[in-house]
């Protein structure tokens, strides 16, 4: 898996003040040539070059399929687009940030690169883009459809957007202020039926809901699904970020697994539709370690043996999330 | 496939009309939906023919009952009508246990936001459609107001975004992870689109003329059309009128260009292939094609090199519907659903309207006029930027 975002999980890393903070800035020459880079968007080089960073770890050649997940899509040239046809007379207007603008360019772009003729897919379901095109991905590798699929989650700030979304109270302005600091990143991985001595985990299962109106029965049965009980999971990673309104919609995850070591992540790479794919690597590199780092802890237990981990995700009530992963 | 999968209701809203029997009745009587420009304002308005539904969006909204401070996109008002007729015939409201809803959209809510951005930094009551402005929230609303409470989502692969729904819908009852599905999109016309069509000179002025040597480009469409998928399982248990069933499917990549299709059309060729495999049929046992066909010379020249290396000499009767509906983007492979299970259920295909000359990629020229034949099995194509392909196979309920 590789990732990208405003801050690589480190000890040394630190909580986002209010705002909107920046993916860092990669060699992104090193794996895009320069000559196609020029033409890309910062979501669609993110999405690009972690894609091809996966790829890359991953001992396959080439995968069956790709499938992505964006809340927003190229947002940057679509509200570059949006800006020409809506400041002026509709007079000078230019196609090339409209053809980049569709939410399918970075799964088209990643196609392109690598020659893939295989099934490609893009999910654009808000928060939870990321987990369903792990959902999907998991149930073409379980039915034999595809046997490697390249997934991943990318999305991008558009100052624009932000601005907007800072007028109806989610981006934070201040300390205090509603809203919460905001991030942009892409995360990819690979997925395959393989068994491999450097496989990083095995992905069991995924679930979506919109709506959680009983969510511990939601969190039982999906887990007796897969044979297990709460109890057995060593570990869970919350999707909680800093906004008031938001965190009210977590709390009754928290109270059920509060026997658990519980981690966050948000307070480091911000929130973004996909930033549910850094819990992820977050919770692959605590496999990794086999200990939940000081600044991912959320209630100070430790765990003992981390064998399994529970991630759940949601965003102001909608989008929830159950994604279940065991160490191999 | 493992096994075909039943449709049981189906939904659309078009130029055509609202309805499935008014959408019917244009095809039979071969009256186009295309028109001037009227809801919209643009510059380009007298130089384009658009599909357009002909209700402004409080005319959408107060036929649903719903208030008129709400803050719905077209995208959504469109799709919530369509939705409703598919749940009717199927004889469900949408809260039923292990009913999940699949939804995709290229515009979003994109045509509120084009109206509205540029006063939302002083109209509080305009930042009601901020949200909107996400193709996720869509899915979300539409969901909401038929008590859709379980798995919903959203996908966006361009102009093929709707075969992507059903063929995600058709895993999800197969996986068991469902019982009942509806899938489809919805996309409405939006200034963002037309200029972009228009940016990239793919629009026609005239009538768009699908598969004819001398066609100038599509026209847009707007529409919303929705399927309902059953699991043999639940059928057993609650017996019901099955119109069709989706029998195969197939998705590739061109991997050619972000916006041109590849002159040998690779990503539409290997799509259906992937579908008549997935079918378990032979090209010999498609009765009709219905066609991506959008009029541009690019998509008609590589989808017929495509159809022509798949079916060779014996290519079955094919036609675009694009020329009544326009090109309606993510919901095209949704409305062209809702064709292909009309032909199949009527045992009739329907008309390639404002053809006159065959192009060199193909050896026949499209169905022509309203003909009854047997239909057993339908393949709809669909293709979008990005090289994202898609393919269908619709069979006949015996």
């Amino acid at each position: 898996m590789h990732s990208l975002g405003v801050q690589d999980l480190s000890d040394t890393a630190q909580s986002l003040g209010p705002g909107i903070h920046f993916s860092k800035e990669v060699a992104f020459k090193d794996v895009i040539k320069s000559g196609s880079l020029r033409r890309m968007s910062k979501g669609v080089k993110m999405g690009m070059y972690a894609g091809l960073k996966a790829l890359e770890s991953s001992n396959l050649d080439e995968v069956d399929a790709i499938v992505t997940g964006t809340g927003m899509g190229c947002l940057l040239d679509s509200d570059q687009f949006l800006t020409q046809i809506t400041s002026g007379s509709e007079s000078f207007v230019t196609p090339t940030s409209f053809i980049q603008s569709t939410h399918n360019t970075v799964a088209s772009q990643l196609a392109l690169y690598t020659q893939n003729h295989g099934t490609n897919l893009t999910y654009v379901n808000g928060s939870n883009s990321f987990e369903m095109a792990l959902l999907d991905a998991l149930c073409m590798l379980k039915s034999g459809e595809e046997s490697s699929v390249l997934v991943g989650g990318v999305d991008e700030i558009s100052p624009m957007r932000m601005k907007d979304l800072e007028r109806i109270g989610l981006v934070s302005t201040a300390t205090g202020s509603s809203g919460t600091p905001y991030g942009e990143g892409a995360h990819f991985l690979v997925l395959s039926q393989e068994e491999h001595a450097e496989n990083l985990a095995e992905l069991v299962s995924v679930t979506l809901f919109s709506q959680a109106t009983n969510l511990n029965l939601e969190i039982d049965s999906f887990l007796k699904r897969e044979g297990m009980s709460l109890e057995e999971v060593s570990a869970v990673v919350i999707g909680i970020n800093a906004d008031a309104v938001d965190a009210v919609h977590y709390a009754s995850f928290i109270q059920y697994t509060s026997k658990l070591p519980q981690m966050h992540y948000k307070h480091l790479s911000g929130q973004y539709d996909c930033s549910s794919g850094y819990g992820l690597q977050c919770a692959l590199d605590a496999f990794k370690s086999q200990e939940i780092p000081a600044v991912l802890s959320f209630n100070q237990l430790k765990s003992v043996n981390l064998s399994s981990i529970l991630l759940y995700n949601q965003y102001m009530g909608g989008y929830h999330s159950l994604v279940l992963i065991k160490t191999c | 496939m493992n096994s075909r999968i039943a449709i049981t209701g189906m939904g659309i809203i078009s130029a055509l009309g609202e309805g499935q029997s008014s959408n019917y009745d244009a095809l039979i009587g071969q009256r186009s939906g295309i028109s001037k420009l009227e809801n919209l304002s643009t510059v380009l308005a007298d130089r384009i023919l658009v599909g357009e539904i002909k209700k402004t969006n409080d005319q959408l909204a107060m036929s649903l009952n719903i208030d008129l401070s709400h803050g719905y996109s077209r995208t959504t008002l469109l799709g919530m009508h369509a939705v409703k007729e598919a749940l009717q015939q199927a004889n469900l409201t949408g809260n039923e246990a292990n009913l999940g809803f699949i939804s995709s959209t290229t515009v979003g809510g994109m045509d509120t936001t084009e109206k509205y951005v540029l006063t939302y930094a002083e109209s509080e009551e305009n930042q009601r459609f901020i949200s909107a402005h996400d193709a996720g929230v869509s899915t979300r609303d539409i969901a909401a107001f038929f008590g859709i409470q379980g798995f919903s989502t959203t996908l966006s692969t361009a102009c093929s975004s709707a075969a992507n729904a059903v063929m995600l819908g058709a895993r999800m009852l197969q996986s068991g992870q469902l019982d009942r599905v509806v899938v489809g999109g919805s996309d409405a016309l939006s200034k963002f689109t037309i200029n972009g069509f228009n940016s990239l000179m793919i629009l026609s002025d005239a009538l768009c003329a699908p598969f004819d040597s001398n066609r100038k480009g599509l026209n847009l469409g707007e529409a919303a059309a929705y399927i309902v998928m059953e699991s043999e399982r639940v059928l057993k248990d609650q017996p019901k009128k099955v119109l069709a069933y989706l029998s195969g499917y197939g998705n590739a990549n061109d991997a050619f260009h972000q916006t041109a299709s590849s002159a040998d059309g690779t990503g539409a060729y290997l799509a259906m292939n992937k579908a008549l495999n997935s079918a378990s049929l032979s090209a010999q046992d498609i009765d009709y094609i219905n066609a991506h066909g959008t009029a541009t010379p690019n998509n008609d020249a590589a989808e017929g090199t495509a159809m022509r290396r798949i079916f060779d000499l014996n290519m079955p009767k094919y036609s675009s519907t694009k020329a009544y509906t326009g090109h309606t983007l993510a919901a095209a492979a949704a409305v062209e659903a809702v064709f292909s299970i009309l032909a199949l259920q009527h045992q009739v295909v329907f008309p390639n309207l404002n053809f006159e000359v065959l192009l060199d990629e193909l050896a026949v020229p499209p169905v022509l006029e309203v003909e009854k034949c047997t239909v057993d099995h339908v393949l709809s194509n669909s293709f979008g930027f990005g090289g994202n392909c898609s393919t269908l196979v619709f069979s006949r309920n015996e």
